[in-house]
């Protein structure tokens, strides 16, 4: 179910989404270099959302960045990343998913 | 003084190792987004507090006298800045259903979900499993092979500081079971070999290494 205010990005509903998962330790930006950058400068104290939602053609296209614990599975982790924010992003028809484990670590 | 000659620009995020390292310093205070938020300069960052724990570790229980000179340092330091940069992304297997039973590596990545693992995230599992072996520091860490194809075998080449009296062999074996058991675990690479070089040996009381 989700706990996000629907009228939220979906940069930042996908974010909550990915938080909520157990095994994920922490976010990480999936936002390529220089767009990283140029948005760092136009925006130097927005908080920005860490993951990246794009409309391609007619499907959403969604990459997060997660850091997983060691202590689970993290292919399994992830799995459960990609179901979280597709169901987050339930209301739209078509949503591609891609998570990518950036790191994993020993917490 | 150290020198590091690695990468200035730590995965994109305008600092570079001195300033990485001045900020674990300071307690990581006050918060800086784009290295808070940027898996690479994280991955400096824990092995930066690894290695002085661990450095740290050695020194009291054994009386090591650990050769923390320049080039030591400096080696590990730019051998980890190198190795945590992202490089590829390694496809998890996904179920047939979602590629519509087409494996190819257009099917995958266009599939509607898609699960990946940085080869950066793959070298920091390596370090750390082989931190975690006692009495050995991880050097340098390599993955030799196609990475980008999962029915290609993988060797990971790792170089190893062993502490002083340390049975080598023994402490070698360990790293290559703690790294084969943390790949296994956690990645999609299908390891042939993992190769362990004792590059260094730190010797009690005289200090330096050999």
């Amino acid at each position: 179910m989700s706990t996000v205010d629907p009228i939220e990005t979906p940069e930042r509903r996908a974010d909550a989404a990915a938080r909520a998962v157990e095994g994920v330790v922490r976010l990480y930006s999936a936002t390529p270099i220089p767009a990283r950058l140029a948005r760092r400068i136009a925006h130097p104290d927005e908080d920005a959302p860490l993951s990246v939602v794009e409309l391609d053609v007619d499907r959403l296209s969604v990459t997060v960045c997660v850091g997983v614990s060691a202590l689970r599975s993290a292919s399994t982790t992830a799995a459960l990343v990609a179901a979280a924010v597709r169901a987050e992003l339930a209301d739209h028809d078509r949503v591609r998913v891609h998570v990518r484990v950036s790191r994993v670590t020993e917490e | 003084m150290v020198t590091l000659d690695g990468e200035d620009d730590i995965g994109g995020s305008g600092f570079g190792l001195d300033e990485l390292a001045a900020y674990r310093d300071r307690g990581r205070t006050p918060a800086i987004p784009a290295i808070d938020d940027n898996a690479e300069c994280q991955a400096v960052l824990d092995s930066l507090e690894r290695l002085g724990d661990l450095s740290r570790e050695l020194v009291e229980r054994d009386a090591v006298s650990l050769p923390v000179d320049d080039s030591w340092l400096a080696g590990i330091l730019n051998a980890i800045a190198f190795e945590v940069r992202a490089g590829h992304d390694i496809e998890f297997p996904v179920e047939p259903a979602d590629t519509g039973g087409d494996s190819g590596a257009d099917a995958v990545a266009d599939a509607p979900t898609r699960l990946t693992i940085t080869e950066g995230a793959i070298r920091e599992i390596v370090r750390w499993a082989g931190d975690s072996v006692p009495d050995v520091l991880v050097g340098r860490v390599a993955l030799l092979g196609d990475t980008t194809d999962p029915t290609a075998e993988i060797t990971i080449e790792v170089t190893i500081s062993a502490a002083f009296p340390a049975p080598l062999a023994e402490r070698a074996d360990a790293v290559r079971v703690a790294v084969a058991g943390a790949l296994l675990a956690h990645t999609p690479l299908r390891v042939g070999r993992v190769d362990v070089t004792v590059g260094e040996i730190h010797l009690p009381s005289r200090g330096g290494s050999v």
